[in-house]
């Protein structure tokens, strides 16, 4: 059961967009889920299916993949829809018992389901086209300016490299851990919610023991390999912005500001 | 940062992930995952500080692609869901449940375990009842009164105060068997 987690849906290509900066597609991912919400005609939508669209080709990821990954959000996708549909006040055009379908209401569920899609899609370019370590590296970039308010940007990023890094591992060892407590007759597939917790204690403390130590012995190594943190580390691949980084990202910041500007101003 | 802490805080986010996909409902409709246990636990097993660390790269890891929020779900796209609100408030619940288990004055470890891990269940709700108002009145601009906000969520009160009680307990029990093995200093 554990064994279905798929970590990472990163594809390589050697595409544009595998290649911008991780720092550029975070930022511009973040800046298109919050424009999304501010259009609100047709011709803009045709622009966002463009963009899209252009992002897609561009990543030369295939089409198939991505719609794969809408799959796990398509109930809460048509839940929105529905929502929208039936509980939105305005000019009945279809009336039934209780149920009651506006013409508001249709805009507003259709509008609102091609936000998501687009939403989602765009969102999963970011990790389709970038490997787990580089996405790392770019939030460490991102949460760097923080450190003034003694954010720990580095550590943060180190932490999520090494759990990325553990997570198989630990995986085989709950399924050994598992498999040993049930040779030995534990039961955690019935009794009352009381003995199903007591059930996971022979599972979590052994787990937990493997969990720790191991984090020991990794701690240990890294400092016999001279690990002391960010200060006066170098990199072997630096980040750097590349002039299509700074394109990219003032054409998006300058379209959000645009539109933030437009749903105040009217 | 000690890095025996730093690594520890890491294996703790792990073991997380991996709590969040045993499900142990067996058979009742709504899922019993382990993924609030753990939020609870860290406070107790890791200390406060380590403990909101291990959630705020627990929330990271999910906005950047893993699929490990509920249901499967990750990416940024949950930053524009409703229920992310919970997802903050794991960070300020294990904080509060840790701090809680640290200064309590209370003899008994059991009883503090619970005590700290049934406020830190109630705190959860702040930011997560809050968020939920945000979302729905700012950006899908489906207004909610924060009552019927709070109305979905009864269903789920009992449910969490039954893993708050087990989180207390176990937490302790993990605790002090990683103490009794020296993988964990107590200050």
């Amino acid at each position: 059961m554990i064994k279905d987690i798929t970590i990472g849906q990163y594809i390589y290509k050697d595409s544009v967009v595998h290649k911008l900066d991780p720092r550029t597609k975070i930022l511009a991912s973040m800046f298109f889920m919050f424009g999304i919400f501010l259009i609100n005609n047709i011709t803009e939508y045709i622009f966002v299916f463009l963009l899209t669209a252009i992002t897609i080709y561009l990543s030369q990821i295939p089409v198939m993949k991505i719609i794969k990954g809408l799959k796990p959000i398509f109930p809460l996708m048509m839940l929105t829809v529905i929502m929208n549909m039936f509980f939105t006040q305005g000019a009945a055009i279809f009336h039934w018992a209780f149920i009651n379908i506006t013409r508001e209401g249709i805009y507003l569920a259709g509008f609102m389901g091609i936000r998501i899609f687009f939403l989602i899609i765009f969102t999963s370019l970011l990790t389709l086209t970038t490997s787990p370590i580089t996405l790392t590296n770019g939030i460490e970039g991102l949460l760097t300016p923080l450190k003034r308010f003694k954010v720990p940007s580095h550590e943060i990023a180190m932490m999520m490299s090494i759990a990325l890094r553990f997570i198989p591992t630990l995986i085989d060892e709950t399924d050994k851990i598992m498999k040993a407590q049930k040779a030995r007759g534990a039961d955690f597939e019935s009794g009352n919610i009381i003995k199903r917790t007591k059930s996971l204690v022979p599972i979590l403390i052994p787990l937990f023991i493997s969990a720790f130590t191991r984090a020991d012995e990794l701690a240990m190594a890294m400092e016999a390999r001279g690990y002391r943190g960010d200060e006066g580390r170098t990199r072997f691949k630096e980040l750097k912005y590349r002039n299509i980084d700074r394109i990219i990202l003032t054409i998006f910041a300058f379209v959000l500001v645009f539109l933030i500007i437009r749903k105040i101003a009217f | 940062m000690n890095l025996k802490n730093l690594t520890k805080t890491a294996f703790f986010v792990v073991l997380m992930i991996i709590g969040a996909f045993i499900n142990v409902s067996f058979g009742s409709p709504v899922p019993f995952t382990l993924q609030t246990l753990f939020m609870l636990m860290a406070g107790i097993i890791i200390g406060y500080k380590y403990g909101a660390l291990s959630q705020v790269v627990y929330v990271l890891l999910g906005l950047f692609g893993l699929p490990i929020f509920t249901q499967g779900k990750g990416g940024l796209a949950a930053l524009l869901s409703p229920t992310f609100g919970f997802l903050l408030g794991f960070i300020l619940a294990a904080f509060v449940t840790g701090l809680l288990f640290k200064k309590l004055a209370i003899k008994n470890s059991y009883v503090k375990g619970v005590v700290s891990t049934l406020i830190g269940a109630v705190i959860v709700y702040l930011p997560g009842i809050l968020y939920f108002y945000v979302v729905q009145n700012v950006i899908v601009d489906k207004p909610y009164s924060l009552l019927t906000i709070v109305g979905f969520m009864v269903p789920f009160f009992i449910p969490d105060v039954l893993k708050a009680i087990a989180a207390g307990i176990l937490g302790v029990l993990i605790r002090n068997a990683l103490v009794k093995r020296h993988l964990l200093d107590v200050e």
